[in-house]
This record gives C-alpha cells, structure tokens and sequence, in this order.
C-alpha cells in the first residue's frame, strides 16, 4: 500500500486502524483524499459510514496553521470542506469476473453522503497512475507542458506555437 | 373477487399464521384415536373449532381476540351446524354446547347470557339471529352467491360515497327490517319454522369464561404433542415434522377453498400415504415455508434457553408478544415482498437475515413482560412516521439492526449508517421526527451527543444549507438500544427500560 501511495506522488499518507485499507494523504493541499483498496463495492459504504466518527481525529491533522487561517474558528466542521474530501477506491482487477459493472460505480459516484467517491479500476500500476491523475490531479498532466513556463516573456509568444500547443490538447482530449 | 371476501380467498403462507396452525395440527392429530369423527376448523388468523364428531359439542379456541361477538365465525358457523344436526334429527330434548376460551363481548353479553339463562324475552331476536348465522353460510354458496351479488350491486349504487362497504352487515340489517327476505337466501327446505326454530334455540347453551383464559402453548410442546401422537398413528414412520408441515398446510387450503372448511381425522391417512413427494412440493412452491422452518427452530432453542435461564414465568407472556410480531411481519412480507418490508427493520444488508429481526421482536417481547402494567396489543402495522412495532397502550419504535459488524464498532458509525440507510431508502420522507429509534445492542448508542449530526455528518456535499432541514430530522430522533431491555442484559439503572416498565 505504502508503495502504491507513493507511486501516485503523493507523500506523508497516514494510517487509521479503523480505516484498514486506506491511507489519509495531501492533508496539507488542497484537497484530503482518502485512498482506499477495495474489492467490493460495499467497502465503500463501510469506509464512508466510519468517517464522521473520525472527524476529531482527522482535525488533529488537519489542524495546521496555514489551514485554520482560512476558516473562522478553531474547529473545521465537515461540512466546511464538503468538496474537498475525496474517497477514492481503488480497484486491482484480477480476473474479468471481478470487474465492477459501471452502472454500479455510477450509483457510488454519484452518491452525495459524507463525501465524493471515486472508484478507479486498474490492471497495471501504470494504469492506475494514468486515470489517478487524469481525475484527481488534472493540473499535473498540464504542467507537463513545457513551453508555458514561458509566460513571463510575452513577447516572445509565438502563436504559431500556441496553435501547435492547442492541437496537442486536441490530441491529448481525444486519446481519452 | 369481492372485498369481503378477500381475506379467505388468497391461499395464505403457513408462515403467516403459524401458532394457529399449529393448534389445529396439535387437536386434530390428538383426537383422531378416539373421534373417528372429529374435524378441527381454522378460521384466517382468528378461530380454531374442534368438534369431537357427533356434532353437538364445540370447543371454539379464539388464540388472538379476547372475546368474541355474535357474529365470529366460529359461533355462526358452529350455530350453521347445529341447527342442521337438529333438523336432520329433529330431536325436541337434545343438547347443543358451546365451549369458548374467551368472554363474550360486553355488547353482546345480555344477548348470550339471556339465552343461556332461557329468558327470551323476544325471541325474534333469537329467532332472526339464527336465520342470520344461516345466511353468512349461504351467501357463501353457489345457489345464493347471484342474489347476494345483485344486493351487493344495488347497495352500492344506492350508497356511492361509503369506500368500503360492509355488505354482509347491511344485509342483515335489511333483513331484520324486511323479515320476509330471509326466504331469498336460505334455501326452502332448510329454513324451519320459527316455532321450529325456537324449539332449536332452547337446546343450545354456552360455556363461556369470565375471562380469557390465557394458555399461550409452548411451541415446544405442541411439536412433541403433535409428533408423539403422530408416532402412535402410524408408527415406523420418520418425518413427523415433514407430515406436520403438511397437516398445517392442509389446513391452510381450508382457510382458501370455499367449499372444505375443515379437516376431519380420516382426511390424516391420506396426508401421510404419500408426505415425500407432497413435503419438496411444498417447499418449493412456497418459500415462506423456509424461512418459517428457519424461525420456528430459532424459537425452539430460545424457549429452551428462556426456561433454563429461569424466566419461565415470563415465558407466556414473551412467546405471545413474539408471535404476534412475527405473523404479523411474515404476513407483511407475504404482501409485500421481503426485501421491502425487512428494509424497515435491518440496514447495510443485502441478504434478508431474517433471525437478525427476530432478535428485535425478542427483545420488546422480553421488557414488556417486565412492565408492571399492561402495555396493551402489540402491532407492526398502520404506526405512525418510520415506527415498526407499537403498543397499543404504550409508545410506538422504530427497531434497526444490522448483521455488519464495523456498523457496530462505534456510535457514531451507526448513525452514519442508520442516517445512510434512511436517504437510500427514502424512509425519511414519512419520518414525523421525535420518533425513538431502537437499535440491537449498541450499548453506548444513548450517550451519543447529537450535535455531531450537524457537525460531522455530511448528507449532501452538494448542498450544504439544504441538509440542515434533514439533519435537524435526524437530531430529532431519540436513539436508544435494547441491551437494558433484554431479561439477561437488563438494567435498572437505565431510564429508558424503567419507563417502558412503568408504561411512562
């Protein structure tokens, strides 16, 4: 699990005993996901209905400054960060049999109780590392185009590039 | 099909009205050594008749009301029979009895206690009330079905705005007032005199207690009653239970068919020449059968347990409450389909388990034994908001349970998960609010600080203001568990158990 974590880039992922499976990462960004292995589709519901008990322990992390500068009292009720908190399940397939119908991942995603789901399925770990940042981290495939560092020097912009640069993202938009 | 008749058309489950099936099995298989000629009667969830077989003592066995009227089924029917045996006799000096568990009914008790004591003072009453009992059988047949269908048209156009109709009372009620009519629906040759009449009226006498006598029958006992008799009727046989199962289900087609409306001891030889085949049809022609296996044997061993825990004083008491709930939530599953109705009771599962719910019917069973005053009939159905089971002199619940275990861990997980359970299954929507929920065995369920509902407890990430309605719903709720409810967990330090033993 730890390995897996890591190869999604994301670091400091910590560890509830009663969340066994999931790890709680990115608690110092924007946004809190909760990464879970799962391998039915009712694990969900069991992490998603544990959550609230948890909140005071989750605050704990929460709770650092640059976090509570931004909201108005010591305490961040859930519902402050409603958008924010993400639950993601994450899915090896290991046999065709095993995969989730997609009209059953539509009813957890699309479920609005105590957070967002997202339910990800995955033979390779390249795979996975694909659709993760696809959904939950879009910005990181847009870095990875090199020629907007260039922003400060305007006028150098050459908009034979940017046309270039668009059909790219046509590409890129149509190969999903 | 008609409205008043519906309750006996549908071929119920055996589930459904199990205990009552179990008595009739239980007095027809103990008679049929010495009554050739007896038969057992059962009546849909009310009556049990026994006639010994020379047609002029009844035993009517009421094992749920607590009193009966003129018009039960079991008196008319018994009356129907009687006067028939009279006039095929035609016998002046016979006796007819009638013996009965339960009171007359206060509005009716002049009536019989007049004529047990042989005051007519009108006999016309008597007299119309004989006839009446004659027209409740033969409206039922064929021969006069038509007549009473045409009434029936012509009541209904008369009345338009009365929804539902009691038909079989406005005939009588007709008929008191146009004596003249009674022809129409008693067949010629049957209908004496009314001299002859009262001649009959005169033999018939009751005996009836001043109230009801309260023997709630081990479940236990029964079986072995049924099974031992069984095995001195056909010995070297080996499935009693199967062959009981197929004797209660006999009895059950009585209940449906409009011409056989009861089972006589000659009827068991056939039942038993070929139990294999009949017993695998039955189950899988009714999978209610299954799941009443399932609890009957749950209610064997929790008798058992209940006796050697020392509770058997209490036992009556407890099994009765018991079997209400459960034939009154097996006959709503019959209706309404299992998945539908054990969603009221149990939440994260997929499966039905159905001993996960009996353990909440045990455990209102158990502290209602305990209460100091009555806290009246027992009932799951027509509550108020998302209650399930109600007292009637007492307070409605709402039961939950779960068969996760991680719902369990904590109280705030099962919130979550009841609050879960309650948005998927819309059952929010018929919340009143201030219901109290009761779940199984959540000790620390009552310290649950309901501010964390608005604090930590998301119902919909997208509206963050339009959840606050709901949660204050759920803050409304008073959540409590029945571990201080149960004989073996009880506590009397516990507010909640105290109340429900004072009937607060």
């Amino acid at each position: 699990m730890d390995d897996l974590i890591k190869s999604l880039g994301l670091s400091n992922g910590i560890n509830f005993q009663e969340l066994p499976n999931c790890r709680i990462c990115n608690l110092d960004k924007d946004k809190i996901l909760i990464i879970c292995s799962i391998n039915k589709l009712k694990d969900i519901d069991t992490v998603i209905n544990r959550l609230p008990g948890l909140r005071k322990k989750l605050m704990e992390q929460i709770n650092n400054k640059s976090n509570r500068d931004l909201v108005h009292n010591e305490k961040i009720p859930m519902s402050k960060f409603l958008w924010d908190l993400y639950v993601i399940g994450i899915h090896k397939v290991e046999s065709e049999d095993k995969v989730f119908k997609s009209a059953s991942i539509s009813e957890y995603e699309r479920d609005r109780f105590i957070a967002r789901k997202i339910i990800i399925q995955y033979e390779h770990l390249d795979e996975l590392k694909d659709k993760f940042n696809h959904l939950i981290f879009p910005e990181r495939i847009l870095n990875t185009f090199t020629t907007m560092e260039n922003e400060d020097d305007e006028e150098s912009l050459d908009y034979e590039s940017i046309k270039d640069l668009i059909k790219e993202i046509d590409t890129v938009i149509k190969e999903d | 099909m008609s409205n008043d008749r519906r309750s006996t058309d549908v071929k119920h489950s055996i589930a459904g009205f199990y205990f009552q099936l179990l008595i009739a099995c239980k007095e027809l298989v103990t008679m049929s050594k010495h009554y050739p000629k007896g038969y057992v009667g059962v009546e849909y969830g009310a009556d049990i008749r026994v006639n010994k077989g020379n047609d002029r003592y009844i035993e009517a066995k009421f094992y749920k009301q607590n009193y009966f009227t003129r018009y039960s089924e079991a008196i008319r029917h018994t009356i129907y029979n009687f006067y028939h045996t009279h006039r095929d006799s035609n016998s002046l000096n016979g006796t007819f009895v009638i013996n009965s568990n339960v009171p007359i009914s206060n509005s009716d008790k002049k009536f019989f206690n007049d004529w047990n004591n042989q005051e007519f003072s009108c006999r016309t009453d008597f007299i119309n009330y004989v006839k009446d009992c004659l027209v409740y059988e033969y409206i039922g047949k064929d021969a006069f079905s038509e007549k009473y269908k045409t009434f029936k048209e012509t009541y209904q156009k008369n009345h338009p705005h009365i929804k539902k109709p009691k038909y079989k009372s406005a005939l009588i009620k007709q008929l008191h007032e146009n004596l003249e009519e009674y022809d129409l629906y008693i067949p010629n040759e049957v209908l004496m005199k009314d001299e002859e009449i009262f001649d009959f009226i005169k033999q018939v006498s009751f005996e009836l207690p001043e109230e009801k006598v309260e023997k709630y029958d081990s479940i236990i006992q029964l079986n072995n009653t049924i099974e031992k008799s069984l095995e001195e009727l056909f010995p070297g046989n080996s499935q009693y239970s199967s062959i009981r199962y197929l004797i209660m289900n006999a009895f059950l087609n009585t209940t449906a068919s409009s011409n056989n409306h009861v089972l006589y001891v000659n009827d068991l030889e056939d039942i038993v020449s070929d139990h294999e085949e009949s017993v695998s049809a039955l189950f899988e022609s009714d999978s209610l059968v299954k799941t009443m296996k399932e609890i009957e044997e749950e209610l064997i061993k929790y008798e058992r347990k209940l006796k050697k825990s020392g509770f058997s004083s209490q036992l009556e008491h407890i099994l009765l409450v018991l079997g209400v709930c459960t034939e009154q939530w097996i006959e709503d599953i019959r209706l309404h389909g299992e998945k539908k109705i054990n969603n009221r009771f149990i939440m994260s599962a997929e499966h039905t388990y159905t001993l996960n719910i009996l353990d909440l019917f045990k455990a209102m069973a158990e502290i209602s034994s305990m209460a100091e005053i009555s806290l009246g009939d027992v009932n799951l159905k027509k509550l108020e908001g998302i209650n399930n089971i109600g007292f009637s002199e007492y307070q409605q619940f709402s039961l939950r349970t779960t068969p996760s275990s991680s719902d369990r861990e904590d109280e705030e997980t099962l919130i979550t998960s009841f609050i879960e359970h309650s948005l998927k299954e819309q059952e929010y929507l018929k919340a009143m609010g201030d219901e109290t929920i009761i779940f199984e065995n959540a000790c620390e369920i009552c310290k649950y600080d309901k501010k964390a509902i608005e604090e930590d407890i998301v119902l919909d990430i997208a509206r963050p203001y339009g959840g606050l309605a709901q949660q204050g719903l759920f803050q409304s709720f008073d959540y409590k568990c029945t571990s201080c409810l149960k004989l073996n967990t009880h506590d009397d330090e516990c507010q909640f158990a105290n109340n429900f033993k004072k009937g607060k």
